[in-house]
């Protein structure tokens, strides 16, 4: 069991998301760090999927009544164990009785602690995610409070050396962040002027700034058509509002929506997005589908070298 | 045989794709769009994560590790051409009843002054006939349905917290809104009816090609029936008719 002493500012339940029911209304939500989610999980030794504690701005405290193996990745949140200050983006053992505590983020904004096995909710509808807004999946739907208990996933028997992820593979992060878009499928609704407006002027991420959306403040932009009609918006859109102010779709946000889209941010540049605090400058440039793919998969690779590293028995040949 | 032109394709980010029918909520569309689906579904294309249907467009969300956007477009593309339009035998009607007074309809008197219509006249355009349910989203069970005969436009300002339960109506839909959060529609009623509960066995009462029968009711009715859904003792009032045009 894991015992919660302190729940933080905001930390919840989250794994890869509950795909499958967005055509009913129901948003996938998930870890927003997508980067950060596979590498602690795959650090701790946990299969893709896992759930997690996502925390944000300021990190819990807890206590762990068994000894368990576990890794922390994203924001830095200054991680101590019994007084001993863990390295980010590691996996470490905790013994048992120990008391795990985490600070406010450093840099970054959101980060990802995993334990192997898993923490073991109750999945609703296929998966551990907190949906806070309908009061779903997690622990009874909501943010982790004080005296809250956590169960464990049965652990595969495989011990992995505690490792840290080397250097180059974690990313950076810091303001202004640079967000890579693929245009449409609303682009055309904007006009070449406002477009220029939309990729030269630089946004502030404003104090709006969660699961659902991230209301950015800058210049207004006039949208020549509108899209009244509701169609699909999935994480990562660009959506313009009635009064012409960019939010950025996130995980829980409503699955359709009636506003124009003018970007899709790609999707190696979600961790981004995630990590950026209110007061960030962000900075949108346009870049095509081949570049959003190539990025993407490129993640994909360091996760597999990543993997190979921690077990590379299990991938030799 | 009328020729109908093929669908426009747009760009959703690298992990979606939108197939674009049409730009007008009609019936026709809805039976394309659905027939569409089907036909793409029977396909069954390798690396597709969900498709999410809507009044116009179809959304396809695609793995971009197992599958290319090419691939999905070509794939797209055979399951117009072998789409027939969904053509539905017998309508499912959830009969949902509705308080249309005081502060369950905080928005009423501005409708009222936006359509020149009584309170009596707004409530019985609204509890005539069956709305059809276009699509649900936005929200768990959110259903979108026509069509009003007339428009409103949408709030300016979004409403941060809507009651649950809440019914709203925006340009000339109308629609039930599922969990406590924002909306831009205007609220004119009430139903202590929970059209999304995830622990129920079936957890949305709505789905697309359903119709909702509203009924006025008092307060006084809205709060017994409410605390008899609470109390899992309510049982929703479903019928099946023929075709309804």
């Amino acid at each position: 069991m894991i015992n919660v002493i302190r729940p933080g500012s905001f930390t919840t339940i989250q794994d890869s998301g509950r795909w499958g029911y967005q055509a009913w209304g129901l948003p996938i939500s998930g870890a927003m760090d997508p980067y950060a989610y596979a590498a602690a999980n795959l650090l701790a030794g946990n299969q893709k999927g896992a759930a997690v504690l996502e925390m944000t701005q300021e990190g819990g405290m807890f206590h762990f009544d068994e000894s368990a193996f576990a890794a922390i990745a994203g924001a830095d949140m200054q991680a101590v164990i019994d007084d001993r200050k863990l390295p980010n983006w590691s996996s470490f053992i905790i013994p048992a009785g120990a008391v795990l505590r985490f600070g406010r983020a450093l840099k970054g904004r959101r980060a990802y602690f995993a334990v192997q096995g898993g923490i073991a909710s109750v999945p609703v509808m296929g998966s551990r995610s907190t949906y806070t807004a309908a009061g779903i999946g997690g622990l009874e739907g909501r943010a982790l409070l004080t005296g809250d208990s956590l169960s464990i996933g049965d652990a595969a028997a495989c011990r992995q050396p505690p490792y840290s992820m080397p250097e180059k593979w974690v990313p950076g992060y810091r303001s202004p962040w640079e967000l890579s878009m693929v245009l449409g499928p609303q682009t055309g609704y904007f006009s070449e002027a406002e477009q220029q407006k939309f990729f030269r002027n630089g946004y502030i991420v404003s104090d709006m700034a969660g699961r659902m959306d991230y209301e950015l403040a800058g210049p207004p932009l006039v949208v020549s058509e509108h899209e009244s009609v509701s169609e699909a918006s999935g994480w990562g859109a660009v959506e313009i509002s009635e009064g012409g102010h960019p939010f950025i779709v996130t995980p829980d946000h409503g699955t359709t929506r009636g506003f124009s889209k003018i970007g899709y941010i790609i999707q190696a540049d979600f961790y981004k997005i995630a990590q950026a605090a209110p007061g960030d400058k962000i900075e949108f440039i346009a870049v095509c589908n081949a570049e959003a793919v190539k990025r993407f998969r490129g993640q994909h690779e360091i996760f597999k070298a990543l993997a190979m590293l921690l077990r590379p028995e299990k991938h030799s040949i | 045989m009328q020729q109908i032109a093929e669908p426009e394709f747009r760009f959703a980010g690298d992990g979606g794709m939108v197939v674009v029918f049409g730009t007008k909520i009609t019936r026709e569309l809805y039976g394309r769009i659905r027939g569409f689906v089907r036909a793409f579904q029977t396909i069954q294309p390798v690396g597709i994560r969900e498709i999410v249907p809507s009044y116009c467009s179809v959304m396809i969300y695609f793995d971009v590790l197992e599958t290319t956007v090419d691939e999905v477009r070509q794939a797209a593309r055979q399951a117009f051409y072998e789409a027939r339009p969904e053509r539905q035998q017998a309508s499912r009607v959830l009969h949902v009843p509705v308080c249309y007074e005081g502060v369950m309809a905080p928005d009423m008197d501005y409708v009222l002054r936006a359509t020149g219509l009584k309170r009596t006249e707004l409530v019985a355009l609204h509890t005539a006939s069956p709305f059809f349910v276009y699509m649900t989203g936005f929200t768990p069970g959110f259903p979108y349905m026509g069509e009003l005969p007339f428009s409103i436009p949408r709030r300016k300002i979004l409403r941060r917290m809507v009651p649950p339960g809440s019914v709203g109506i925006g340009a000339s839909q109308t629609g039930i809104y599922t969990i406590e959060g924002p909306g831009e529609w205007w609220l004119i009623g009430r139903t202590p009816l929970r059209i999304f509960d995830a622990s129920r066995q079936l957890p949305f009462l709505l789905s697309a090609g359903d119709y909702v029968q509203f009924e006025t009711i008092d307060i006084e009715k809205y709060f017994a029936l409410r605390e008899m859904v609470e109390n899992g003792i309510y049982a929703p009032v479903v019928a099946v008719e023929e075709v309804l045009p």
